[in-house]
């Protein structure tokens, strides 16, 4: 039978009503609460009905190396007054005693607010405020790639995964601001009338948003391992980074704490081995990635043969794509390079197919084209106005003579219901965007000689559409 | 402020004070409160701790020993001073009321 239990507990820092409440169940079950931490432990005892209170220290901090000459006086009262300490952790102590009707720790409710309220401004309320705008900024800025270039951003699945993480942090501290500035003014009011309040918790809901936090991350990991070999890598290097920057610094803490340094030195040390980590292991791995991608290590393309050019070293994939020149036009050149690339999330899934002739084999036309398919549908009109718009993303408003922008034409030779041909500078181009039933294609024809005729708009729409 | 907050003393603060009169120890407050009372009132040692730290840092009480972590203390002359006022303030009230209940002939 194991001595020992940890749990991880996502209290409000002032709830000690609901704290209280939670070590008492425990107790009545034979657990005893034995250290805080990011995981409480608790020790096996008999069940016992236990009465717990929960009081805070404002002087003290995290980081202090040990309990202030304060709290040692504090906790000698208590232990007078028939308590016993239980843990301490930072500002917060948590005592228990054995006695059937104790008299509580706190008998002044106006003290009792007043000192809740120092420990949060101290602790919590800063760092919560910290989080507001660390959120709000992430998400701007996740709004503003979407913006930019909205079918990168729904193919991929960073992009919605931190926005989730980022909305539930928002939400989280949000919501732990909120009440606390609720249970402070009710709190007030009471004391002024020596009455106590009790705190309340959100407990489920903090539970439930982890959850759902911690899913998102597991989804975008298997879809990121399952998606190209970048994928995977990122999310290794993204896991060693918060293992190692999380080593370190509680490494740090340790040590500074045995060799009983102030909180100040403390803090600013933690926090910079903190800091100093997560740089150092982000230049490492982002520089493993630049050498990785250098060297090919990354290529999900088949290559299948290298060639000198103009002094250079090029490679030659051979990708299968669907949509050939071969099947567009009479060519007797056979050195072709074709490229396939898949961005997949479960928004919307991107084929991107390119095929080239060798450099220095002049005079072959180049075919390039995408397919997006809108994974919901409602994201279909997004990705159409997106992929309209990719033309006009360089316009120059001092010179609309020289602007590019997608016009309607005919869509029937390509069997779609809506077509589109770029025009740039006023003069028709061989780029098309053509809209079908649930995918767009976006269609470049690049050096190719004279128009796209009708018998080449029909192979497109018998492969593409 | 500082003057504000002990210009009226809470119940606990008073007999706190009050039990000061003579040097004494954290647990020995506690229970004296307890017995002047006769359980009336109730001072915990999360509140008395927070008084006496109040008392010591206006200067109405202070520090006469400390055997290991027990410490005593004992009023100071400001300590007494706000005794008496609250004391006063008090038997103000007391007086007032009986005048007005006596006055009225007993009716509220």
């Amino acid at each position: 039978m194991r001595e020992y239990k940890y749990r991880m507990e996502t209290f409000y820092l002032f709830d000690h009503t609901g704290i209280q409440r939670h070590l008492e169940e425990m107790a009545a079950k034979g657990w005893l609460l034995d250290k805080l931490g990011h995981f409480w432990r608790y020790r096996r005892i008999g069940p016992q009905a236990l009465h717990f209170a929960v009081t805070y220290f404002p002087e003290a901090s995290a980081y202090d190396p040990e309990p202030r000459e304060g709290q040692w006086d504090y906790q000698e009262l208590c232990r007078d007054a028939g308590w016993t300490h239980a843990a301490t952790q930072g500002q917060m102590q948590i005592f228990y005693t054995e006695a059937e009707d104790p008299v509580p720790l706190e008998t002044d409710p106006q003290l009792q607010v007043e000192n809740i309220h120092r420990a949060m401004w101290r602790s919590t309320l800063v760092s919560a405020l910290g989080m507001l705008g660390v959120s709000l900024l992430q998400i701007w800025m996740q709004w503003r790639t979407y913006s930019r270039d909205p079918i990168d951003w729904l193919c991929g699945t960073s992009g919605a995964m931190a926005c989730l993480c980022w909305i539930t942090v928002l939400a989280l501290n949000l919501l732990n601001l909120a009440d606390y500035l609720r249970w402070h003014r009710w709190a007030q009011a009471a004391a002024r009338e020596g009455r106590f309040t009790p705190t309340f918790s959100r407990r489920r809901f903090q539970i439930a948003m982890l959850t759902l936090v911690f899913a998102a991350l597991l989804l975008w990991s298997i879809s990121s391992i399952t998606g190209s070999r970048l994928g995977t890598l990122s999310v290794l290097y993204g896991l060693a980074t918060v293992i190692v920057a999380g080593g370190v610094t509680t490494a740090v803490n340790k040590i500074l704490k045995h060799q009983k340094a102030s909180a100040m030195t403390n803090r600013w040390g933690t926090a910079l081995a903190a800091g100093l980590s997560v740089l150092v292991f982000f230049g490492w791995s982002t520089a493993e990635i630049i050498n990785g991608v250098d060297r090919g290590w990354f290529e999900d393309s088949q290559v299948v043969e290298t060639y000198t050019a103009y002094g250079m070293t090029w490679k030659v994939y051979g990708d299968p794509i669907p949509l050939r020149i071969e099947d567009l036009l009479d060519t007797d050149y056979d050195r072709w390079s074709t490229k396939a690339e898949t961005y997949a999330s479960l928004f919307m899934t991107l084929r991107g197919y390119n095929q080239a002739a060798r450099t220095g084999d002049p005079d072959q036309p180049r075919l390039y084209y995408q397919v997006v398919k809108a994974n919901w549908p409602a994201l279909y009109g997004t990705a159409e106005n997106a992929l309209r718009k990719t033309a006009e993303r360089h316009n120059n408003p001092d010179f609309p003579e020289f602007w590019r922008y997608y016009a309607p034409t005919d869509p029937a030779p390509w069997g779609a219901l809506r077509a589109y041909q770029l025009q740039e500078g006023g003069e028709p181009n061989t780029d098309y965007l053509l809209c079908y039933q649930d995918h767009l294609v976006l269609i470049q024809f690049l050096d190719w000689e004279g128009e796209v005729t009708p018998a080449q708009m029909a192979k497109v729409r018998e492969v593409l559409g | 402020m500082a003057r504000e907050k002990f210009q009226t003393l809470t119940e606990q603060m008073f007999y706190i004070l009050l039990c000061l009169g003579e040097e004494r120890c954290g647990a020995d407050i506690m229970a004296q409160v307890t017995a002047v009372t006769h359980g009336r009132v109730a001072v915990g040692p999360g509140t008395l701790y927070a008084l006496l730290e109040s008392f010591l840092t206006e200067g109405m009480i202070r520090e006469t020993s400390s055997r290991g972590r027990k410490r005593s203390y004992i009023l100071t002359d400001k300590g007494w001073e706000a005794l008496e006022n609250e004391y006063r303030r008090l038997s103000l009230v007391a007086e007032d009321y009986r005048r007005v209940v006596a006055g009225e002939g007993g009716n509220a």
